[in-house]
């Protein structure tokens, strides 16, 4: 994200509103995409990463920023591909934290 | 093998450090660390990048999670500068998983402070969480005071985590080159 952009959505929020910004569609059905391949992936590539631009499988690589490199230089936008470590999902409500007030 | 965090203190008795102009005050028995959050990417790491802190918790099994106010007032960021994946809610909070990585910073042995020395990318698996301020007025609070770094994040970067809980210190290393030493 360029420079000027970071400065007029950080001027965008001075008036200290909170964000409510939509999901980006691609994203979301990236996301869904990789849960639907989830169980098979497990099997086939336990602990790589894998890119997904929607419904569509772009690669799998060693790390995330290789695959970052990958989709960027096909000319994906940041919020139009997902990148994902294939490992169990932890759901949200087995999501905890033991810091507390 | 690289050392990243090495001998950082937690022991001490109530105290503060200085994020963005103003004192946080850090309890005892809080392992605290310096990260910079940064959009997921390969660009390398830009020293203007604000730094904020983090509680290394053991008991927070996701990446890592910060309350709204404190991404916009602390890190000074947007959180639009993140895409969101998706919306849900943690312990009650209206949550966003936003995609981000963070640097995480070496400290100067046996202190808090920031060394100087290159920082280290943390790969966050779908990113981090973004807490929003309770919903109604009156509605407890029930967010983590301090941001908090997440054993998940660790456990991706495959680095190795030592608490010697004798004189209260904690070290963070990457992980042995060879297999045989795993």
């Amino acid at each position: 994200m360029s420079a000027e952009t970071h400065q007029t959505l950080t001027a965008d929020h001075r008036d200290g509103t909170f964000v409510d910004d939509p999901v980006p569609p691609l994203l979301a059905r990236s996301l869904d995409a990789f849960r639907r391949d989830l169980p098979r992936l497990l099997e086939t590539h336990y602990g790589k990463w894998v890119a997904y631009h929607g419904d569509a499988q772009v690669g799998f690589g060693k790390t995330e920023t290789e695959l970052y490199r990958k989709c960027l230089a096909r000319g994906m936008k940041r919020d139009e591909f997902l990148v994902c470590s294939i490992e169990p999902e932890i759901p949200d409500d087995e999501i905890c934290w033991s810091y507390s007030l | 093998m690289a050392t990243l965090i090495r001998h950082l203190p937690f022991g001490e008795p109530r105290s503060c450090v200085e994020v963005a102009g103003r004192l946080v005050p850090i309890l005892p028995f809080q392992a605290v660390v310096w990260v910079s959050i940064v959009p997921k990417g390969p660009e390398p790491y830009d020293p203007r990048t604000p730094r904020i802190p983090a509680v290394v918790d053991l008991g927070f099994n996701g990446t890592f999670a910060i309350r709204e106010e404190q991404l916009r007032e602390w890190a000074g960021l947007d959180p639009r500068l993140f895409p969101t994946l998706r919306r849900t809610r943690l312990r009650g909070a209206p949550t966003d998983a936003r995609l981000a990585n963070l640097w995480l910073h070496p400290n100067v042995p046996r202190t808090r402070d920031i060394s100087g020395h290159a920082p280290f990318r943390l790969e966050l698996v779908k990113g981090i969480f973004v807490l929003a301020p309770p919903e109604r007025l009156g509605e407890g609070d029930h967010r983590p005071q301090l941001p908090l770094l997440g054993v998940y994040a660790l456990h991706r970067a495959n680095l190795r985590l030592i608490v010697d809980c004798g004189p209260c210190r904690l070290s963070i290393l990457t992980a042995p080159t060879f297999p045989f030493w795993r």
